[in-house]
């Protein structure tokens, strides 16, 4: 408790949302810091949206209070909140030039003609779109008008930017080129980026920290290498990248299933997050955390015997299914030694398979219900 | 080649009904009203063709000038009137959910379901000594009388016989707006009334036009609502056509000023048309040059 964590810019506090008898968000703590690069990751229909329109005042929360940089807003209209929204369908206006798109914010607040021309044009510099000034948003491509949006959106300096799925209607390698873009934008402007995605990818690559949501709750926030590597539940583990999970009970203060015996696991952290003896888990491997043995008779003790059921090469490395007896087990072998030594094998061919203790992470078998 | 020509050809062919009714409806009657408007009238109401000037001499009476003036301050003044009530119902409407515009749009088009005379009759009894508007206004202590015939009582039944026509047009420019742009304005600080000017009704300009046009251009042609509710103190051309055409038994005459209206009305569309276009124009380059200084 000795560092100073950074200026909060967004705090949520028990902030539901109910549209007739649905309760869309279920009443959470949210605080998101100044200057963070802030996802918001789950599936379709979690009420991602839905939050997001709390925050900006398009929604009004059935309970809870929104605090933006120490203030309480919730009796202030969207106009008079210093933020920013940059719409999933862009929204640009489509009767005035990129140019007067940008400007729009600054005209509607009466800034100075002098001072507006400069932050306009700064603006479009930002997004490389200084030669679209004059063009009409219906003259652009996705991935321009995206970027109009982007210039619309920080041209006012606001706190803070909601950027709803802003990639979601771009092909795929647009996405890349405009998820660094985003990055660079985002450090060289220092606003706090809040940002709705469902593509886990794009959260890990992006974020300074994750909030994973599912059904209206959120269920983890953390920093992209805490959520992938330390998930606090199943249903994030299996949501961020592939995840095997092994069923297993707690006995001695060792995870056991009945085909493998005593699974390698973190035990030590398990019990530090309150796992008990009796309890159901699941152990949550990484399939690149897996090593195969082409070789049983060479695996380390510990290690679980298994078939050869599957396997997809995918240039750089293998794809492998390995049913064991507890569990079918999906491997990242890469390719090279330990990959030609795959090749050579046949199907259904006797491997054994081992990882260290610290990569199988002992969770709750199931969602704690609240 | 031969493709392309054959379906010239159908194309052309099935033109040809649309063509005889436009021809028949449109071109046939003021080809004749034209030529009578030049003919030579005779006391008893007949038509001796020929050709003279004297028609439209004989409009150049003052009184005549005097309702022709009149008429246009009335239409522009209608045309104005309804489109903006027009506006505010067609907004009203376009923000509503989608499930329940059809009902709503439904309401606007009902009392045009009923006959123009009723419509017109009903407004007498709202308006007049015995009716509701004077009871409460009575019951408020406001000393009234009737508010037929006057002015008001004119104002007011023209823009309810014309705000269907103002209503639909703009509604239709409304309705192809992205319900988020108004999120959007709002969200970049936008007020009500900037979210309007600046958004809602460039954007719905052209649905705009079309209720000036639509409401100015039959407002000039109205007889029945100036004689019913104004008393027929303040005739309207329309009135006047009918007058000449009716009582005066002058068909020339009539036709003469038929012409006259039919002229007025073009050149106003004409220049509607020019200053919007102006207007358009200029606030581009001003934006232009401003961004340059
Ligand atoms: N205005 C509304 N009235 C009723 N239900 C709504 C409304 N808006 C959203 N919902 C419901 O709330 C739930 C969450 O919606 P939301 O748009 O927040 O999801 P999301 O996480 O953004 O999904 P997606 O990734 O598909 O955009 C959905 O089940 C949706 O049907
Ligand atoms: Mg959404």
């Amino acid at each position: 408790m000795t560092e100073t964590p950074a200026p909060v810019a967004v705090r949520l506090r028990g902030i539901t949302k109910t549209f007739g008898s649905n309760t869309v968000v279920q009443p959470l703590d949210l605080d998101i810091r100044d200057g963070e690069f802030f996802s918001i990751l789950g599936p379709s229909g979690c009420g991602k949206t839905t939050l997001m329109r709390m925050i900006t005042g398009f929604e009004t929360p059935t309970d809870g209070s929104i605090e933006l940089d120490g203030r309480n807003v919730d009796k202030v209209a969207t106009r008079d909140r210093d933020l920013n929204m940059l719409f999933q369908s862009y929204a640009l206006f489509p009767h005035l030039s990129v140019y007067e798109n940008v400007a729009f914010e600054l005209r509607v607040r009466r800034t100075p003609k002098a001072e507006l021309d400069g932050r306009v044009r700064e603006a479009l510099q930002l997004v490389r779109l200084a030669d679209f000034a004059e063009r009409k948003p219906s003259e652009l491509s996705g991935g321009q008008r995206q970027r109009v949006a982007l210039a619309r959106a920080v041209v006012g300096r606001p706190a803070v930017v909601l950027l709803d799925e802003p990639l979601g209607a771009l092909d795929q390698k647009l996405r890349k080129e405009m998820q660094f873009e985003l990055k660079r934008m985002q450090r060289e402007v220092g606003i706090t980026f809040i940002y709705v995605t469902h593509d886990q990818e794009e959260a890990l690559t992006m974020s300074d920290r994750i909030a994973v949501m599912s059904a209206g709750r959120v269920l983890q926030v953390a920093s992209p290498i805490d959520i992938y590597d330390a998930p606090a539940s199943r249903f994030v583990a299996g949501f961020i990248g592939s995840c095997n999970l092994i069923p297993a009970r707690m006995e001695a203060g060792k995870a056991i299933c009945s085909g493998f015996g005593a699974v390698p696991a973190d035990t030590v952290d398990a019990q530090a997050r309150g796992v008990r003896d009796g309890d159901e888990v699941v152990v949550a491997v990484r399939p690149e955390r897996i090593t195969l043995h082409a070789d049983p008779a060479l695996a380390p003790a510990g290690a679980a015997r298994g078939v050869l059921a599957e396997r997809v090469f995918l240039g750089d490395e293998w794809t492998v299914h390995v049913s064991t007896q507890g569990a079918v087990l999906t491997v990242q072998v890469p390719s090279g030694e330990n990959g030609a030594a795959l090749a050579a094998l046949a199907d259904g061919a006797e491997v054994a398979v081992s990882w260290t203790p610290a990569a199988g992470r002992i969770l709750p078998a199931e969602e704690a219900a609240a | 080649m031969a493709n392309t020509r054959r379906d010239s050809v159908t194309g052309a062919l099935m033109m040809v009904p649309a063509s005889i009714v436009i021809l028949l409806l449109v071109v046939v009657p003021m080809v004749i009203i034209a030529r009578d408007s030049f003919a030579i009238s005779d006391p008893l109401g007949g038509n001796l063709g020929g050709f003279t000037l004297d028609n439209y001499a004989k409009l150049l009476d003052p009184v005549y000038g005097k309702t022709i003036g009149y008429s246009l301050g009335m239409a522009v003044l209608n045309a104005i009137v309804c489109t903006i009530v027009g506006y505010v119902v067609a907004y009203y409407i376009a923000t509503r959910p989608a499930r329940r515009q059809p009902v709503l749009l439904l309401l606007v088009i009902i009392p045009f379901l009923t006959d123009f005379l009723v419509r017109t009759f009903s407004w007498i009894t709202l308006l007049g000594s015995g009716g509701p508007i004077i009871g409460i206004a009575k019951a408020l202590g406001i000393p009234a009388t009737s508010l037929v015939p006057s002015q008001t009582a004119v104002v007011l039944s023209l823009l309810y016989a014309f705000l269907p026509v103002a209503v639909f047009p703009i509604y239709a420019s409304m309705r192809a707006i992205d319900p988020s742009l108004r999120e959007a304005a709002a969200d970049l600080g936008a007020g009500w009334w900037q979210t309007h000017a600046r958004v809602f009704v460039p954007l719905s300009a052209s649905g705009l036009a079309s209720s000036v046009m639509l409401t100015f251009v039959p407002t000039l042609g109205v007889f029945v609502i100036p004689v019913l509710l104004g008393g027929g103190k303040d005739p309207l051309v329309g009135n006047l056509i009918v007058t000449l055409f009716t009582e005066f038994r002058n068909e020339p005459l009539g036709a003469a000023l038929s012409m006259v209206v039919l002229v007025l009305m073009l050149a106003s569309v004409a220049l509607a048309g020019l200053v919007t276009r102006l207007v358009s124009r200029g606030a581009r380059r001003s934006a232009r040059s401003e961004r340059s200084a």
